[in-house]
């Protein structure tokens, strides 16, 4: 099928038609050194992110759940209980035919009568998240997923969250599109 | 060496001179500055990290004196925070050499909750003014209640805290021995520290098992057990009547037998006598014993293949 976004899991790269596009969350690294952590912190967030996808769909077992992310699950259950928060979109990878970048968002759904895109974070906040939101928010326009409003969900080990909400994403984007064409420069690619 | 720090401002440093910097710096640590009172190694991470001590050790040494600059009161209602920064100057001619930035508020987890006194303190507290918090235990998570702190309270710490980080700040700058120190370990945001590893593996959750059908109720005038199966035995035949050959085949469970004609069954039934499953046969009482209705055989358990 033409124009089908392959995903790699073991390299988190991404593919159309052969051709390599730039991640996100590569094009982000550029912005902000904060973002390389430990791995831990990354490998942490991964297990995290998969627990609330089998939580959405409910297809989580409870009893796996490995006590190091379970006060920042029990965070993500307390935010949809307070709001009501369902999801209709879960980890949607989408790709931008023109910037060729591609990227999963991790929720798009209904929040107080609004269509919006959710992003969870489970360490501390950083410089370049609205930044990440900006691309997000520009891979649903061009795929034609309208967006009413943008959020960052930190996710903290008291099993609180704070939803901060991203503004004026459009003034954002060309410093994140300046982070893509640098990394795109960098690698060669 | 005593005009060092202002003479490396009139012209590059060359790469000897630089060296020689950090050397100067490490020869303080290990003459003057004690391990653990001017700096220490956080377990997980990589570089020592200066303490307040060791800050003023160095200043003292590099001559630099200290001036607090500016302090910024941003507190809010229910908040107190200072913006404190920090010139450090050269102490025989007032050159400026550096300014050092720290903040510090309570609303930092470590100011903005306290212990309750009793459970008494605790369940007086306003529902919005106390919680319960996983802590990470020597063995498992546990529970910690919490009340909040009043931040007028601790409202000189905090601005003690952040003169000490605009400080160490500063020190770091002027000497520049970032590459020799962390930064107070204390100011790294939750999640940004390393671990080095050090952390166990954390677990994949795994998807629910698909809820299995329930068990049909057996056909009327028939019972039904779930057996593993001794032994099968097959008795070639036949029929007197129609002339056709047929097979018996004999199921022992125990000191019981079940019987049946059907070969799809027998088989089944040796399939799992020799693979050691359990079966649910579904059987009637006959003039000539159990006659076997329905026989299906369990799945084999996940982690068998891996055996």
């Amino acid at each position: 099928m033409p124009n089908e976004l392959q995903f790699d899991p073991d390299t988190h790269t991404y593919t159309i038609n052969g051709r390599r596009l730039i991640s996100v969350t590569q094009a982000l690294a550029i912005a902000d050194d904060r973002r390389m952590v430990d791995p831990y912190y990354l490998e942490r967030g991964r297990i995290l992110h998969k627990a609330c996808e089998y939580l959405d769909r409910d297809e989580l077992d409870l009893e796996t759940l490995d006590d190091q992310i379970r006060p920042y699950f029990l965070a993500y259950v307390k935010f949809q209980e307070d709001t009501g928060f369902k999801p209709d979109l879960i980890e949607l990878r989408l790709s931008h035919l023109t910037y060729l970048y591609a990227g999963t968002i991790d929720r798009i759904g209904d929040l107080n009568g609004n269509h919006v895109l959710i992003d969870l974070k489970s360490g501390a906040p950083a410089k370049a998240d609205p930044l990440q939101l900006a691309a997000y928010w520009e891979l649903a326009r061009v795929n034609t997923i309208p967006i009413k409003r943008l959020f960052d969900l930190y996710l903290h080990d008291d099993s609180t969250y704070r939803l901060v909400e991203v503004v004026k994403p459009k003034l954002l984007l060309p410093v994140f599109l300046s982070a893509l064409t640098l990394t795109r420069w960098r690698n060669g690619l | 060496m005593e005009n060092e720090l202002q003479e490396v401002r009139k012209r590059p440093l060359t790469a000897p001179e630089i060296k020689a910097q950090v050397q100067r710096i490490q020869e303080v640590m290990s003459a003057v500055m004690e391990r653990d009172v001017h700096y220490g190694t956080i377990p997980g991470t990589p570089k020592p990290t200066l303490y307040k001590a060791g800050a003023e050790k160095l200043c003292s040494t590099f001559h630099v004196g200290v001036n607090p600059d500016e302090i910024m009161d941003l507190s809010a209602d229910d908040e107190i925070r200072y913006r404190v920064s920090v010139k450090g100057f050269y102490q025989p001619n007032g050159v400026l050499l550096g300014v050092g930035i720290g903040e510090c508020s309570s609303n930092e987890e470590k100011y903005k909750w306290r212990k309750p006194v009793c459970d008494e303190e605790f369940a007086e507290t306003a529902p919005d003014r106390k919680r319960e918090v996983w802590k990470h235990g020597k063995e498992k998570p546990y529970k910690a209640k919490q009340v909040r702190m009043n931040p007028a309270d601790v409202a000189n710490t905090i601005l003690k805290m952040a003169k000490k980080r605009a400080l160490i700040d500063m020190t770091l700058t002027v000497t520049a021995a970032s590459d020799i120190f962390d930064q107070d370990i204390e100011d790294l945001p939750e999640g940004m520290e390393m671990t080095n590893g050090k952390k166990p593996p954390i677990q994949e959750p795994q998807k629910k098992k698909p809820t299995e059908d329930p068990p049909k109720p057996p056909t009327p005038g028939t019972d039904r057990i779930v057996t593993g199966i001794d032994t099968v035995t097959q008795n070639p035949g036949v029929n007197q009547k129609t002339k056709k050959p047929y097979t018996l085949w004999k199921l022992h469970v125990g000191d019981k037998e079940y019987y049946t004609f059907s070969d799809t069954i027998g088989k089944d039934a040796e399939t799992a006598s020799q693979a050691g499953l359990r079966a649910t046969i579904e059987h009637k009482k006959t003039q000539y014993g159990q006659e076997i209705v329905t026989l299906t055989v369990e799945e084999p358990p996940e982690d068998a293949d891996a055996q």
